[in-house]
């Protein structure tokens, strides 16, 4: 059935979308004010679940690059629409509805501003279901959807990337672009029928974002949002989230390679857990968590949380002093998958282990 | 020797310290409404009780919440009109989350495009005039420029400041770009609360220069920022908002200073809040992340500390055995509370019933104190231990063992029940006038937060170079040049961009000339 997003749950999903960000998909301030300046009180935007698509033509859109620049350089809030109307003109075709690529970070929220702008409805579910750093992290693309055409807008110019079949192809020429004109574009791309958005994307996702954010905002003591957030992912494709840590994070080294952010730190466990230490390995987004051995890699989540709020640290925000709460939680399946693996397994993060399931996944843990 | 002046909600103490640190002579006050004739008052009080004249005064230092309480209960604040240099107007609205309060007085948003190109200014001479006469049809009373990417090159911001000044000689004006770095919203907040702050800066500022010249204080006179360092008085006038979280800051140094210790946890038990710091290498450590006032975001240095919204003059109740601390009646415990007489169980209460002989003064008639149960007592005094143990145990990163410096008011109620045997705690002489003290020992600061493009230079190269400037500025506002040093470096680089990109935010200290270390060597009483 559809709902309806109406302008008070905006706080809520960027709450959401920043936590399942694990790190990565950027600061939401300016994306989450953008849409908060532009709706009006009573202004509604319609999602439509997995049971309620019929046969629409569904767009994805967004921005790609740094969001640092995104932040700095604050967009005129029409970009999206802007690509999404060449896109629809490259196509021949308008869309029906949008849908997000990528639920974690600044493009958990971006489509809903095309579509509160173009007065289409969003879909609800996305296709990587977290944050990932490259477009053949995809769902769209694992079920062997066309990448091409995509639209890139920059501030002052624009392209189109068509007839490119090849993924690493259109990811090479979208950066090269990109880093041409600023640093950070607009896109529009990733249309398809509902049939085929049905088979391919991780369902729920936006309203998932929704319902975390709603957890993590009542007025509620850290166990008790805990409890609540921990009901939230037990209810949906995600695993139940396993508590790794709490503690204080003691070191912390960032550096730059090959257009990522890449670092990692320590956090030393207090109280309950006062004689572990893990080790956190980042790269845009958290990628492992390391006891001795690798405890989490990706594809699963690591969620690093404020110790006494409860809200999420995206990696730029990891700081030495921070007191932290840990978790990870098991990827949705389809994320799993000896194929999806090819794409986003620990290997694609230079990380030189195989995937393995969280240990703890199967058992009920308390949280204390 | 060395007035050292703290303004609090409640309390106005000023101090006197010589020049071999010894407290000649100190003074606390009740805040007065128009805050100057309390200070008029205890000013006048301490340089009498030291038996010296004003002209030996070298430098006054001074530590006041007024601009920040002018936020809170909007007084003199100035009509602002914010100038956005972008590419294209953005929907984003200026000021969104602010209270409506303080939203008023954003007057007028104007837009102007990017004017720099290949560094030819290009700016239509028309579309100033028009800028000029509709700023002056609305009554504008201060400017705040806002340009994107002014952190890596704030050209533009300079040019437009430089005009209006020669149209609007005394109109404050506010570039974002010294307020903040990158993340337009942050520093677009930060640089129009700062607009916005400006007349109540200039009111203050004026103020103080009358009283001292009226009490013959004819020296250098600073104000203490919100990362503890000092701002010149004429400075302080441009940057009103690095002066509204001074208070706590103050009082961690005034307990380094008073215990003599260079690495330790402070706990500043005040009427109405807890404020726990800490202090590294005999500075207060301040916050690396996002910080905010009022629920706006600014991302400005503040101290690293917990405040707790509990103090001695917190209300308790006991709910189904839980208890319960609610709002504080700091101003009225000595009329309300248990211990004075009164009929409202407090904090102090509480711990006094366990302890009795804890601190006594004329007016306390602890018998009504009989009503209270003493297992209730002890809940409320574990209750309140146990937050700030907790908030110590935070601080404590790879540090275990840090000593505990008590301060304020309330700090009497904490001595023995911290830490038992294992733990050392200091509870000072002169606590209660920690804030005073600790301005008295502010040190010069210089910072820098800029974004570089890392294109000839190398990061080492930028750093030294970066580093080179700022003792330059610290020997020219007056530090002593031996102790001029790195108070830290953070490196930020940015994510995904080709060409590495790297903002560097950089703050050097120095000690004042004047005046002999503050080097924790500790003050003579």
């Amino acid at each position: 059935m559809t709902w309806q997003i109406k302008k008070q749950d905006i706080p809520l999903l960027a709450i959401g979308a920043k936590l399942i960000g694990c790190g990565g998909g950027g600061n939401l301030l300016t994306i989450q004010n953008l849409l908060l300046s532009m709706m009006k009180e009573d202004d509604t935007i319609t999602v439509k679940t997995l049971a309620d698509l019929e046969d629409e033509w569904v767009v994805g859109t967004g921005m790609m690059g740094s969001t640092v620049f995104y932040n700095e350089r604050i967009p005129s809030g029409e970009e999206e629409s802007q690509a999404l109307q060449l896109y629809e003109n490259s196509v021949q075709q308008k869309a029906e509805a949008v849908i997000s690529v990528e639920i974690g970070g600044v493009n958990g929220l971006a489509p809903i501003l095309t579509a509160f702008l173009n007065h289409l409805p969003v879909v609800d579910g996305d296709y990587m279901g977290r944050a990932f750093p490259e477009i053949s992290m995809t769902t769209f693309h694992l079920n062997q959807n066309s990448i091409s055409p995509l639209v890139l807008l920059a501030e002052e110019t624009r392209t189109i990337i068509q007839r490119v079949e090849d993924i690493q192809l259109v990811s090479e020429t979208a950066k090269d672009f990109m880093m041409k004109n600023g640093g950070n574009v607009h896109f529009a791309g990733f249309g398809a029928k509902a049939s085929k958005v049905k088979a391919s994307m991780i369902p729920g996702s936006l309203y998932l974002i929704f319902r975390l954010g709603k957890a993590l905002t009542k007025e509620l003591r850290v166990s008790e949002k805990m409890e609540e957030m921990m009901a939230v992912f037990d209810n949906s494709l995600y695993g139940k989230p396993i508590p790794i840590i709490s503690g204080v994070v003691s070191e912390v080294s960032r550096w730059f390679e090959s257009e990522s952010l890449i670092g990692k730190f320590a956090v030393d466990g207090q109280s309950s857990f006062s004689n572990k230490k893990v080790e956190i390995e980042f790269r845009n987004e958290f990628i492992s968590i390391k006891e001795k051995n690798y405890i989490c890699t990706t594809p699963d989540l690591i969620l690093v949380l404020d110790a006494e709020k409860l809200s999420p640290y995206n990696v730029s925000e990891i700081q030495r002093g921070l007191s932290v709460i840990i978790l990870a939680v098991p990827a949705p399946n389809i994320l799993r998958t000896k194929e999806m693996l090819e794409y986003v397994g620990p290997r694609n993060f230079n990380l030189a282990v195989s995937y393995q399931p969280l240990q703890g996944e199967h058992h009920d843990e308390a949280w204390n | 020797m060395k007035l050292g002046i703290d303004v609090g909600g409640t309390n106005t103490d000023v101090v006197i310290v010589g020049n071999e640190g010894k407290l000649l002579s100190w003074k606390k006050q009740l805040t007065s409404n128009d805050i100057i004739s309390g200070i008029e008052a205890a000013t006048k009080a301490v340089i009498k009780d030291a038996r010296i004249v004003p002209e030996q005064i070298e430098g006054i230092f001074i530590g006041t919440t007024h601009v920040q309480n002018a936020l809170y209960h909007p007084v003199q604040l100035s009509k602002t009109a914010v100038i956005r240099i972008m590419k294209s107007p953005s929907h984003v609205k200026p000021a969104l989350f602010w209270p409506e309060h303080l939203k008023r007085y954003i007057g007028k948003v104007y837009h102007l495009k990017h004017f720099y190109d290949d560094s030819k200014q290009t700016l239509v001479p028309q579309e100033l005039d028009n800028l000029y006469r509709d700023l002056i049809k609305e009554n504008i009373e201060a400017i705040c420029i806002a340009a994107v990417n002014s952190p890596l090159n704030p050209i533009e911001e300079f040019y437009l400041r430089d005009q209006l000044k020669n149209v609007f000689p005394e109109m404050p004006i506010t570039m974002s770009h010294e307020l903040g770095s990158f993340g337009f919203i942050e520093r677009e907040n930060a640089a129009l609360l700062n607009a916005i702050l400006s007349k109540v800066i200039r009111q203050a500022m004026m103020e103080l220069t009358d009283l001292f010249r009226k009490l013959n204080l004819n020296c250098p006179c600073w104000l203490t920022q919100n990362d503890g360092s000092l701002i010149e008085l004429h400075e302080a006038i441009d940057y009103p908002i690095f002066t509204i979280g001074s208070g706590a800051t103050n009082s961690f140094r005034g307990a380094s200073i008073l215990s003599g210790l260079r690495e330790c946890i402070v706990v500043d038990f005040g009427g109405s809040t807890i404020e726990i710091g800490k202090i590294r290498n005999g500075q207060p450590e301040s916050t690396e992340s996002s910080s905010s006032f009022l629920n706006i975001d600014v991302n400005l240095r503040v101290p690293k500390m917990y405040s707790l919204p509990i103090g001695g003059g917190s209300l308790i109740s006991i709910d189904n055995g839980v208890v319960q601390i609610k709002e504080t009646i700091a101003n009225d415990l000595e009329h309300q509370g248990i211990s004075w007489g009164g009929d409202s169980w407090t904090i102090t209460d509480s711990f006094l019933k366990v302890n009795p002989e804890m601190f006594a003064d004329e007016k306390m008639t602890l018998d009504r104190l009989e009503k209270l149960s003493y297992e209730d007592c002890q809940m409320v005094i574990k209750k309140v231990t146990q937050e700030i143990k907790e908030k110590i145990a935070r601080l404590e990163v790879n540090s275990d063992g840090l000593p505990v410096v008590l301060v304020g008011g309330g700090s009497k109620l904490l001595v023995n029940r911290l830490f038992g045997k294992y733990k050392r705690v200091y509870h000072p002489l002169c606590n209660h006038i920690s804030n005073a003290i600790g301005a008295c020992y502010a040190p010069l600061s210089a910072q820098y937060d800029k974004v570089f493009w890392l294109m000839n230079q190398t990061k080492e190269e930028i750093i030294e170079q970066e580093k080179g400037k700022l003792f330059q500025q610290l020997l020219r506002k007056g530090a002593k040049e031996e102790s001029i040093k790195v108070d830290s470096i953070e490196e930020f680089p940015f994510d995904y961009f080709k060409g590495e990109v790297l903002r560097i935010r950089m703050k050097a200290i120095g000690d004042l000339q004047l005046i002999p270390a503050g080097d924790g060597s500790s003050i003579k009483i």
